[in-house]
Parts: C-alpha cells; sequence; structure tokens
C-alpha cells in the first residue's frame, strides 16, 4: 500500500522532532549570515549545492588521512573511547606533551561550540572552547568570555553523525575575523586547525595584541611570512603540525623568538636537515620535537587540504645533529622516524641539558651508539626498535644513570630479555608494550619495585 | 522590525517547517536564509508575524520546489501536506510543543526503546551495529525502528489533539 503525502509528511515531521529531540541537532542562528548577505552590493552567486558536496567531500577524505597520520605522528595507541564532548579527532588536536615547569595550559572538556548561537550560550566565565566550523560572523561572541585562556579553532568535515550519515562542511576564518579576538584580555594559547583561508596577519595580530603563550597551527598553510610575523611576539611554545609550506626562512625567524621553551615540527614531512639546522643557538629552547619530519611512512600522499603536498625532506640525519648545537637549555628531543646513525649520536655530547630522549624507529642506531649517549640522559625511548638485540639490551640496562626505558614494539629481543631487565633495578619506569611475553615473564616483571607498562593481556 | 530582529523571530519556525518537510539539515539552513534575504528585501519585516511567517513558508515552499524539480508532483503534493500540519499544530509556537510532546512520548518508552532511539538518532549507529548491540538481525532493527517510528506518530498525535 502506498502512503498518501500525509503519511509522507507525518514521517517527515517525526524524523525532525526525532533528530532535534534525540539527536541534538538545532535550529541555526543566522542573523549574522542574512544581514551580512543582505549588505552585499550584489547578490553573490550561491556555488551550486552539488560541486560544495563534491568539494566536501574531497576534503573529508583529507581528514581521515590527516587525522590517521597525526595519530601516527604522535605515536599514541588508538583510543576508541569517546570523553565527554569531544570525538578522538578533536582530542588529538589539543594534546599536549605536558612539562609542567613549562606552564602550558592543560586543556580540560573545553567548551565544544560550533555556531554563534552555541557561544552566545556560554556562560560568560568561561575558560576555554573548542569550536568547530566557525566563521568570522561567530567570532565577536567570544569577546564576551572574558576569561577565556584558551582557543581551538578547527575546520572539520567530520561532523557528529546524523542517521548514520557524515555530514561534510567546512567552514573558515580570516585573518580579518581572526584579528578581532586580539582584545581577549587573558587568551594564553590558541590551537588553529585546517584554517587555510588564513594568510597571518591576523594570527601575528592575535599573538601581539593578546599576549599569547602558546600557539598551535596543524594542517595549515604556514609560510615564511607568516611565522616571521608570530614570531615577533615572546611566545613560549610554538607547535606546527604536519604543515609543509615552509622552509629554511621560516626556521630562521623562529629561531630569532628567544622566548621559545617549547617547539614541535612533528609531521613537517617535508623539511630539510639544514633548514632545521637554522634553530640553533636558540638559548632558551628545552623542549624539540622533531619526530616524523622527513618520513616517508608519514608521507601520505592525500592532502587535508588543495595545497600541493612536498615530498619528504632529507628530515633528521646526522649531519643535522652536528650542526644543531648549541642549545644549552634542550632538556626533551624527540628524533623518532630518523634517519640517525651511531656516528650521529655522538654530537648529542655538545647538548650539557639533555635528559629526555626518544630515538624510536631510527633503524641505523646499534649498541655501540647507544653506548656512547651522554651520561646524563636519564629517559630514553627507542619505541619501534627492530633490533633490540643482546648487546643492546647490556648496554641499556649497563647504564645507571637511566631511570626511564621506553622499549615499546621493540623486535628482535633475547631469549632473556625478560631476566635481564630484571637486574635493572635502578630504573624506575619500564615500558615493554607490544612485547609478547609468558604469564611467567609477566608476572616476573610485575614484582618489579618500577612502574612496569606491560602489553595488553590478547584476549581469546 | 529591524532587520535582525526579524531574523531572530522567524529563523527557528522556517527552519523547522523545512526540516519537517524533508530537508537535510544543511539545505533547511540555506533556504532559510534564501527565505528571509528575499522577505526582507520586499519589506515583509513590516508585516503583522503570521503574515509574514506564512510568507516565509511559501518563499521556502517555492525555492524547495526548484530543487525537487525530478518529483515535483509528489513534492508539491508532500509540502502542501506538510503546511496544513504546520498550522494545526506548530505554527503558534515554532513546533516547540510537538517537541514536547514528542519528549514525553520517549520518556515513556521502554528503556531498550529509548536505548534504540538514542542509538540511532544520536549516535548515529548503523543498523549493523545495533543488530549487534541488541541481539537482533538487522531486519529485526528495521521492524524495531519502524514500530517504535508509529508508537511516536501516533503517541505525538494523541497528546497533540
Amino acid at each position: 500500500m502506498t502512503d498518501t503525502p500525509e503519511d509522507d509528511a507525518k514521517n517527515a515531521r517525526l524524523e525532525w522532532l526525532l533528530n532535534e529531540r534525540v539527536g541534538g541537532e538545532s535550529p541555526p542562528d543566522l542573523q549574522h549570515a542574512v544581514l551580512a548577505r543582505l549588505h552585499e552590493p550584489a547578490t553573490a552567486a550561491h556555488p551550486r549545492r552539488g560541486s560544495r558536496m563534491l568539494a566536501a567531500a574531497m576534503v573529508l577524505i583529507g581528514v581521515a588521512a590527516v587525522v590517521a597520520v597525526s595519530q601516527f605522528a604522535d605515536n599514541r595507541p588508538a583510543d576508541n573511547s569517546q570523553d565527554g564532548h569531544l570525538l578522538n579527532g578533536e582530542q588529538s588536536t589539543l594534546t599536549n606533551k605536558q612539562n609542567p615547569a613549562l606552564d602550558l595550559v592543560a586543556w580540560k572538556d573545553p567548551s565544544l561550540v560550533r555556531s554563534r548561537q552555541d557561544i552566545e550560550s556560554l556562560p560568560a566565565d568561561t575558560l576555554q572552547v573548542f569550536a568547530i566550523n566557525l566563521n568570522d560572523d561567530a567570532l565577536p561572541a567570544l569577546l564576551r568570555l572574558h576569561k577565556l585562556e584558551a582557543l581551538a579553532m578547527t575546520v572539520s568535515t567530520y561532523e557528529r553523525p546524523l542517521r548514520g550519515v557524515q555530514k561534510p562542511r567546512a567552514v573558515y576564518v580570516t585573518d580579518d575575523g581572526l584579528e578581532r579576538l586580539a582584545s581577549l584580555p587573558n587568551l594564553r594559547a590558541l590551537v588553529l586547525e585546517g584554517q587555510l583561508k588564513l594568510k597571518g596577519p591576523g594570527i601575528a595580530r592575535v599573538v601581539e595584541g593578546a599576549h599569547l603563550r602558546e600557539l598551535k597551527l596543524m594542517n595549515m598553510a604556514v609560510t615564511n611570512d607568516m611565522l616571521r610575523g608570530v614570531c615577533k611576539a615572546p611566545l613560549v611554545s610554538l607547535q606546527l603540525h604536519s604543515s609543509q609550506t615552509f622552509s629554511g626562512g621560516g626556521l630562521k625567524a623562529i629561531a630569532a623568538c628567544q622566548t621559545l621553551r617549547f617547539l614541535s615540527l612533528t609531521g613537517c614531512t617535508h623539511l630539510e636537515d639544514l633548514w632545521i639546522a637554522n634553530l640553533s643557538g636558540m638559548k632558551a629552547l628545552e623542549e624539540l620535537y622533531l619526530n616524523g619530519v622527513g618520513s616517508h611512512t608519514l608521507f601520505s600522499g592525500i592532502r587535508l587540504n588543495p595545497l600541493p603536498e612536498e615530498p619528504p625532506g632529507s628530515g633528521v640525519t646526522d649531519r643535522l645533529l652536528e650542526n644543531l648545537a648549541p642549545l644549552p637549555k634542550l632538556r626533551k628531543l624527540d628524533l623518532s622516524s630518523g634517519y640517525i646513525t651511531d656516528k650521529g649520536l655522538l654530537a648529542l655530547r655538545k647538548f650539557p641539558a639533555l635528559r629526555d630522549l626518544s630515538l624510536g624507529s631510527n633503524e641505523d642506531i646499534s649498541a655501540s651508539g647507544i653506548d656512547s649517549l651522554p651520561k646524563h640522559i636519564e629517559k630514553l625511548s627507542l619505541v619501534g626498535h627492530r633490533s633490540v638485540d643482546a648487546k643492546m639490551l647490556e648496554v641499556l640496562l649497563s647504564r645507571s644513570g637511566l631511570r626511564d626505558l621506553n622499549l615499546a614494539w621493540c623486535k628482535g629481543q633475547p631469549d632473556d630479555a625478560v631476566e635481564q631487565l630484571c637486574k635493572a633495578t635502578h630504573l624506575t619506569s619500564l615500558d615493554v608494550s607490544g612485547w609478547e611475553l609468558s604469564d611467567a615473564d609477566r608476572e616476573r616483571l610485575q614484582k618489579l619495585p618500577v612502574t612496569v607498562k606491560l602489553p595488553k593481556i590478547k584476549k581469546n | 522590525m529591524e532587520a535582525s530582529e526579524f531574523v531572530k523571530q522567524h529563523q527557528a519556525g522556517l527552519w523547522r517547517f523545512l526540516r519537517s518537510v524533508g530537508c537535510d539539515a544543511a539545505l533547511a539552513e540555506e533556504l532559510t536564509q534564501d527565505a528571509l534575504l528575499v522577505a526582507l528585501r520586499r519589506d515583509i519585516a513590516s508585516r503583522e508575524e503570521r503574515t509574514a511567517a506564512a510568507f516565509l513558508r511559501t518563499t521556502a515552499r517555492n525555492l524547495w520546489m526548484k530543487r525537487r524539480h525530478n518529483d515535483r508532483r509528489r513534492a508539491e503534493q508532500l509540502i502542501d501536506a506538510a503546511e496544513l500540519l504546520w498550522q494545526d499544530d506548530a505554527a503558534h509556537d515554532d513546533g516547540n510543543q510537538l517537541l514536547e510532546a514528542l519528549g514525553r512520548c520517549v520518556d515513556e518508552l521502554p528503556e531498550r526503546s529509548r536505548a534504540a532511539l538514542e542509538r540511532s538518532y544520536h549516535d548515529g549507529a548503523s543498523r549493523a551495529e545495533m543488530a549487534n548491540e541488541l541481539n537482533l538481525t538487522e531486519h529485526g532493527v528495521r521492524n524495531m525502528m519502524q514500530r517504535l517510528r508509529k508508537a511516536l506518530r501516533e503517541c505525538i498525535e494523541r497528546r497533540t489533539q
């Protein structure tokens, strides 16, 4: 039997009601959008829906790739849980490698907004906001939040699924819109992801005007000029994740920012070693993340944005380490997924403050290279190294200054690896995630007087 | 009336009307904007509220019909039926009473049914996922959701009579 138009209308009405009442949809606030269009001199040609949907679909593919890349780059296991308001991809945007001494903003359950209306409904004392797909019209509403200390603005085509359908929709802010935020009195941290319409002046204006301490730019068209503008301000932390449109000139600008204590170039696969060497001489730099730089693994060939993807650069090499010193305060250095050899590790002796070193997935490093590392290294990560053999293990465990050893997902261990590890009483923390352990070995490691991270028990 | 006040007054009702016709959220937003612009340019903001709302729905109707040129006849019948339903139950309060009625109907459902609605409409779970969680076949989930929708429709009608 065919439904009557009235039945169809009642069914369609019920779908609306369920989506709004159960699905959490709400009518949009269109005041600014309509007024802006009303005051346009002539009606702008509206892009055809079909072409917009096609463009959005292309972007959707890119987002999936980049979210995957950024998860890999951070060496984090995939987390399928949903925490509070944010989805996994959104959470990865905010992940900060926290060092209490740097006093970086600790993101904690930020208010999630998708429209001006959402912002207007926030309490005036809101501290942290995570915004998805805002346009310039929505930004003035943020000025009401006088206590706002941290703001993330991401462009996402991955919206919460309704009726099982992912809805692609990308909305951007521009420099003109962003610079209005310069008057936020307490803003300390700004995160921008996928904001391809930002050319630089707006970011520089906010960084300078709001006296920002932390800036994170992900999947952005970060240019040398943009970095020159941004780095005039006394930033403490700068993170440029998976951005591929700057070069040696931009890194020179960063090096000139003598207040910078935390710098991450994670996933900037296109960088050349001699460009990075421009960072030499940064007097305040304490933490430097170069993981995934130059990596062919992270080079996906698929882009979030319409920018051309640069092929992988030389990345982290022995030549870089030879040219990177002096960095007198460098305490943490992440060289994961690089091309360092034993010879290159000798250059690490030029870093007197270095305590925390990540060398995961540098396949040319052997026991002899580990043996040559400065004695003051307290924390060492070899995540994913394929040849942690008997000799390497012996050298590692003979380092009496080592306190924290990460051997997660390593390969090539000798049969008595667990027995050897049990003798390492000077360690305070040990990670053997991803190892294949017998029940007896697992039990022995658990009895050690150190914090041990064991592999997950496989379910049968 | 100021343009911004006019938009604020009518945007929710018009968007909901378009959603109730079956427009997805993005298209509803686009057509709501377009209809409000037409009204403002023709100075409909100075008219009485109900007249302005009727003008907006008619404009939205015409804009929507343009998008449905492939099945124009059926679309016309659907939106005319939707207009009558809207006038009866929603025009006086932009559909708030209907939403409240649905809320009460959902509250009366058994826990398992409420959970199924939540998984489907809030979490966007697929039929296969729901079948796994509810220990049903996909066909069983489809039947369950059909029964739920029918029950909710009847409940809403009872409550709004």
